[in-house]
């Protein structure tokens, strides 16, 4: 070890890494980003879920209810409803992820007590609104005598997931993830490839028309991207025990949507991608904003990232019980 | 000798912001030549091919390629050319037969066609025992003469050459050649850019490049034969002390020490002979001067040099 060596080389490092724009980029973008997404946008409270509200007892001590629990702000009642089924079309649909539903005989049910006087109809596909949703469930009741302090008996039911296995969350997400992580990498790379190892070059003087070579790149990968999908739900089915619903056909369809938009975006990073390890850093860097966008985006359910989209768009043939 | 034009260019250029990489070329390029294109590097050579092929927009100029009007006609023209570049640019990792196969479906050969022209290509280019061997793992001269089988795959009448044999040893160079001759001989047209002399003194004829303009164009017989009594041979035992005495005598173009002699280029005047002799007679440098035959590194010297020229004294 000599210092003077030592020195030089360091020298060196720093001279390179100050021209390599990119990793430049990323060791005073990565901090930056992350404290701002964290310091503003991730937001570890529930709050503002899209409710709806179906108060069929209509009563004074009903509608106090549902006006405490729309005090809290964790439930928005947004939609006021007048039949379950309508709840159910409304969940279905991902227009809301949770709902109020008070049954006609909700005095009579309070003063017994044998039964729970009301409802939370949650959107069970994601964890954390389930839990939201009991913690909303333990809230006192307010009387005429004032705040009673025992719980209103309020019942959390949870729809797509009513027995709360984390599984049954987490592998249909995993689809999204792993579809956005891989293809988007995979078609970036794949193209930038083809031109830093100039294969390009030849391409060129060749009558193959650019249309041809991209879409003849990206298409094995759909192919590659159908065949995750398969991996990912069968063995979501055989070790986590994973239902899947309904429509298979309906789901690789939309599986189809999400991985040509992937592709999509792949080919356009590998238009800003001069090497192959840009492109990967580009991928990473993107998909490391959408991890942590992630955290926060189950409790803002208007985010649209990936995992989420997915998850809507498959949650109606995945689990459905 | 068809004395029709392969290749046809008239003011030529291409701009890059300010900087002219070819300033208004003339050139024509007859059928069945194997025309060189000499000069070091930066010169303008490949962006001149590049143009020539149809694979970048000419900032100015005509060109007419095979009867083609380029840029309009390149997508046309693609099918009948050939292109292939110092780096190797197919696939290595494919094997050879395999980038055949992919470079025979790209050119729309049919499968029958394919099979039997891939089977001919590598009998021809002595690559028929390496067929399964993946192309990244072959010699320098191999892959070059794979990417010249893959370049002239779908039988193009014309050959863009750019440095092809940069990057492969001297054997594996004078094989490449002997391809190439071949080719010319069964009618392809061959435009070749080399920097190398002895490569430049095998094409039929040769441009000079430099700073993007043709500075010297002709048979490599008729360049050199333009410059008699240009090139001296002193010999001497103190060659060193001979090439430093000479510096500075007026109408020394170049000085270059050969082993134990020196080489003198000087410019177009007679008695020049007889002035260095008396320079170094005066230096006390014993020495013998006697003309010698020019050859085309003097060539391209002289061509190179006399660019320079109003540049300096405009400077």
């Amino acid at each position: 070890m000599q210092l003077r060596r030592l020195g030089s080389i360091i020298v060196k490092e720093l001279r390179q890494l100050r021209r390599d724009r990119l990793t430049f980029a990323m060791i005073i973008g990565i901090p930056t980003m992350q404290l701002v997404l964290f310091g503003y946008a991730i937001n570890l409270d529930v709050r503002h879920l899209e409710g709806a509200v179906l108060d069929q007892a209509n009563t004074a001590r009903s509608r106090e209810l549902v006006a405490n629990l729309a005090a809290t702000d964790v439930v928005k009642p947004r939609l006021v409803l007048h039949s379950p089924e309508q709840v159910d079309a409304a969940l279905r649909s991902g227009e809301i992820s949770a709902a109020v539903v008070i049954p006609p005989d909700f005095e009579t049910r309070l003063e017994r007590r044998d039964r729970p006087a009301a409802q939370i109809v949650v959107d069970g596909s994601e964890q954390v609104i389930q839990a939201a949703a009991r913690q909303l469930a333990a809230f006192p009741i307010y009387d005429v005598t004032g705040w009673t302090g025992r719980p209103a008996g309020i019942e959390v039911v949870n729809f797509y997931n009513p027995q709360r296995r984390a599984a049954v969350n987490t592998v249909p997400g995993l689809v999204g993830v792993i579809l956005t992580m891989t293809m988007v990498l995979f078609t970036a790379i794949a193209l930038v490839r083809e031109r830093e190892r100039g294969n390009l070059e030849m391409l060129i003087a060749t009558p193959v028309s650019p249309w041809e070579l991209t879409i003849g790149k990206v298409l094995p990968f759909v192919g590659i991207g159908l065949v995750q999908v398969t991996i990912v739900l069968a063995l979501g089915d055989l070790l986590f025990d994973v239902p899947l619903r309904g429509s298979l056909l309906e789901l690789y369809a939309s599986a189809l949507v999400f991985i040509v938009a992937s592709l999509s975006l792949g080919v356009f990073l590998s238009t800003l991608a001069t090497s192959q390890f840009q492109a990967m850093q580009m991928a990473f860097s993107r998909s490391c904003r959408r991890s942590c966008c992630r955290g926060s985006c189950s409790r803002t359910p208007a985010c649209r990232c990936p995992r989420n989209t997915w998850r809507r768009s498959c949650r109606s043939r995945i689990s459905c019980a | 000798m068809n004395d029709e034009a392969a290749i046809h260019a008239q003011g030529l250029t291409k701009r890059f912001g300010t900087l002219v990489a070819v300033d208004n070329v003339d050139l024509t390029v007859r059928k069945r030549e194997v025309y060189g294109f000499l000069g070091p590097n930066g010169s303008g050579k490949s962006t001149t091919i590049r143009m020539l092929c149809g694979l970048m927009r000419p900032s100015a100029g005509e060109i007419d390629v095979l009867g083609y009007k380029i840029p309009r006609d390149a997508e046309a023209l693609k099918r009948r050319i050939g292109y292939m570049t110092q780096r190797f640019t197919l696939y290595e990792d494919l094997t050879v037969g395999e980038n055949l196969d992919f470079l025979a479906a790209v050119h729309e050969l049919s499968r029958a066609a394919a099979r039997t022209r891939i089977g001919e290509l590598l009998e021809r280019f002595w690559l028929a025992d390496r067929r399964n061997q993946l192309a990244g793992t072959l010699s320098g001269g191999q892959k070059q003469r794979l990417a010249l089988a893959g370049t002239v795959l779908h039988k193009p009448d014309l050959l863009f050459l750019d440095e092809p044999t940069s990057a492969v040893d001297p054997q594996s160079r004078r094989e490449f050649w002997e391809s190439l001759f071949e080719l010319a001989d069964m009618g392809t047209t061959l435009l070749v850019s080399s920097h190398y002399m002895d490569e430049a003194e095998r094409c039929t004829r040769l441009a000079i490049l430099d700073h993007g303009r043709v500075v010297a164009d002709g048979t490599p017989r008729d360049l050199m034969a333009n410059l008699p009594g240009r090139t001296l041979l002193v010999e001497t035992a103190e060659p060193r002390q001979a090439q430093r005495s000479l510096q500075g005598l007026q109408g020394v173009i170049a000085m270059a020490q050969i082993g134990t002699s020196l080489r003198v280029l000087a410019k177009a005047g007679a008695d020049f002979e007889q002035q260095v002799a008396e320079r170094l007679k005066s230096a006390g440098v014993a020495a013998q001067v006697h003309p010698i035959a020019p050859n085309l590194e003097d060539v391209f010297v002289v061509a190179t040099s006399n660019n320079k020229e109003p540049r300096d004294a405009a400077a």
